[in-house]
């Protein structure tokens, strides 16, 4: 930061604002405990695990796309690619970061590896979130590091390609683990397939990418992009959100098609029940309008037309973790009356639904919108690492 | 020599009144907090507690009560990060509240709904006297933790019933050991047709569950257990 102005710091002054109200808010949720936020013991994830799917998928997006520039030696991808490790580390911490303020006993979570849990999806969850978050540092000293500042490019991208084998196979596993969290619940018919991980894969690509390529657009004049680069990549974007709504569509038609089965009580829901409006959103906003703006010849040459696409694929990938996530919890496998218990007492109501209900307080709002402006800030430090230490991001430095 | 002990219990649904004395026993037993129920009786047929409801031109209501099922093949216990859900020796699925990281991960796995988790600091039940409800072996429980029916493992050790089977007036309950073919749930069970809830999910339950005659076309004049 060697031109510090008022006007570089708005940027990194708001964000840093941002963080402090989540903190305050997370401080007051540990106080007065979890009954301030909308959980209940039906929908007993909400807000945090959603973000936490979606921060891990952004993650492993980033992460794949890097590695996969190194893998397959393509120059003007790995230009890139050290964006892709900024965002995927952003989001791994963001991930972690998410966690503490959803489970109830955060002092407790080093439980998990002094006496972990083999047979359980979480445990491993765990522990390789840790890994990868210690090799995504690790590409980051190399990229940023003083001690490879003097080594030769070329020496210092072998050192990366190889490191992209360990990381393309890790970055894949870790939203396999996150995706089985969901899928290996037998009681849960909606989520119990054998799609939920590689769905969980392909929506990563597709939100991973959508945030590179809006960070490149960020950079796009200091890192000296060139608009090529955006339409390629853009192409890339188009067939990862294909294979997503290829697999969205496998699963939901294998499900609709035998219509007896309980998934398809979720399934119902999704296409014509309470969630219509968020699914078929989501089909909207994350698939079919996107995919558009990728493959029209107007449009996918304008990097302003990507970038809006990149943002739509990232909301609805959003909207997906989320149909794939509370749907399942308010469709209760017993639904008789009167139901389970809430765990929330009020005078003179009943303190127990069969049809759960589920609305983010503001504490859990303001403790997300944190922890995303967590991810952006240290995106924003990785661009300014980048800026001053990658040759083809040192040019002119537009803010900061 | 017998194998382990499989603790189970046997729920007669042609007995059952819905009278919720099995839940509340249990609240009081456990000194579960304001707002969370281990044991709660659901009404298949009707759209609320004690109201009957229509199906196929006849009015019906069966009583189906509702607990941790103990589940052999437990999914709360495989997926627990922490191994704070474990299964002791005898089939009682438990919960250390010392370990448990309030994740929840346990309640997203159970297929029943029967666990619940305490979202701020436990308010326990006073009863009219003001007395704090609750059996004091039962240990008391921090905020922020998931707890759930342990078959009053309380009770149990001391060779007592849980408290919903001794409390039950309708003598709907049995209780024992469900890997003795001579024990009265065993014979229940192979009588009576037992059955257990959910079995889609292969999960295994030690709660048998034996089917309400009274709604059959021709109501079985003869019962033939009790032994």
């Amino acid at each position: 930061m060697k031109n510090l102005s008022l006007k570089g710091l708005v940027w990194p002054g708001l964000l840093a604002a941002l963080m402090l109200m989540g903190v305050a808010a997370w401080v007051y949720q540990y106080s007065a405990g979890l009954q301030v936020t909308g959980l209940s013991n039906p929908v007993s994830w909400g807000l945090y695990i959603i973000t936490f799917a979606f921060l891990v998928g952004l993650s492993a997006g980033g992460l794949i796309v890097s590695s996969l520039a190194y893998i397959m030696k393509n120059d003007s991808l790995e230009r890139i690619a050290p964006l892709g490790v900024i965002v995927a580390v952003a989001s791994i911490m963001g991930a972690m970061a998410i966690i503490i303020p959803d489970v109830g006993h955060p002092e407790r979570i080093v439980n998990i590896l002094l006496g972990g849990n083999p047979s359980s999806p979480l445990f491993w969850d765990i522990v390789i979130l840790i890994a990868y978050l210690a090799i995504g540092m690790v590409e980051w000293w190399i990229l940023f590091g003083k001690r490879w500042r003097t080594a030769e490019p070329t020496r210092k991208n072998r050192v990366l390609r190889r490191l992209a084998y360990f990381v393309l196979p890790l970055a894949i596993l870790v939203h396999s683990v996150t995706a089985w969290i969901f899928g290996l619940q037998v009681g849960r018919p909606f989520w119990f397939t054998g799609l939920m991980a590689p769905i969980f894969i392909s929506s990563a690509l597709v939100s991973g990418l959508g945030l590179l390529l809006l960070v490149m657009l960020a950079v796009r004049r200091s890192a000296k992009i060139k608009d090529e680069q955006f339409t390629s990549l853009g192409t890339l974007l188009a067939s990862f959100i294909a294979l997503d709504a290829f697999l969205l569509f496998s699963e939901l038609m294998t499900i609709s098609y035998a219509r007896g089965v309980d998934a398809f009580n979720v399934v119902s829901e999704l296409l014509t029940g309470r969630y219509a409006p968020f699914f078929w959103g989501e089909v909207l906003v994350g698939l079919v309008i996107p995919f558009l703006i990728l493959v029209l010849p107007y449009t996918r040459r304008s990097i302003q037309w990507i970038g809006l696409a990149s943002g739509l694929a990232m909301v609805g990938v959003f909207l997906k973790r989320m149909n794939i996530i509370l749907p399942s919890f308010q469709n209760l496998n017993l639904d008789y009356a009167p139901g389970v218990s809430l765990g929330r007492y009020t005078q003179f109501a009943s303190p127990f639904t069969n049809q759960p209900t589920y609305m983010p307080t503001w504490v859990e709002i303001m403790i997300t919108v944190g922890v995303l402006a967590g991810v952006l800030f240290v995106i924003t430090l990785g661009i300014n690492q980048a800026r001053t230490h990658l040759k083809p991001f040192a040019g002119e430095a537009r803010s900061a | 020599m017998m194998a382990n002990k499989r603790l189970g219990l046997v729920i007669d649904l042609d007995r059952c009144i819905g009278c919720w004395t099995c839940a509340t026993a249990c609240k009081a037993e456990n000194g579960v907090a304001l707002g969370n129920w281990w044991n709660r009786i659901l009404n298949v047929e009707g759209a609320a507690t004690g109201s009957p409801g229509m199906v196929a031109g006849e009015v019906k209501m069966t009583n189906l009560p509702v607990q941790c099922m103990h589940c052999e093949n437990a999914p709360c216990v495989k997926a627990c990060p922490v191994g704070a859900t474990y299964k002791r020796e005898d089939g009682i699925v438990m919960q250390d509240y010392n370990k448990c990281i309030g994740c929840r991960m346990c309640m997203a796995a159970c297929p029943y709904g029967a666990k619940v988790f305490n979202w701020g600091e436990p308010q326990t039940g006073v009863s009219l006297a003001g007395v704090k409800l609750g059996n004091p072996a039962v240990p008391e429980r921090p905020r922020h933790v998931a707890e759930k029916c342990t078959f009053c493992v309380e009770r149990v050790d001391q060779g007592e019933l849980p408290a919903c089977v001794a409390a039950c007036p309708a003598l709907t309950r049995t209780f024992g050991d469900l890997n003795d073919p001579n024990s009265e749930v065993s014979i229940l069970i192979r009588e009576r047709n037992g059955s257990q809830l959910l079995p889609e999910f292969g999960t295994d339950p030690n709660i048998y569950y034996l089917p309400a005659r009274r709604h059959h076309p021709i109501v079985e004049k003869t019962p033939s257990y009790g032994g």
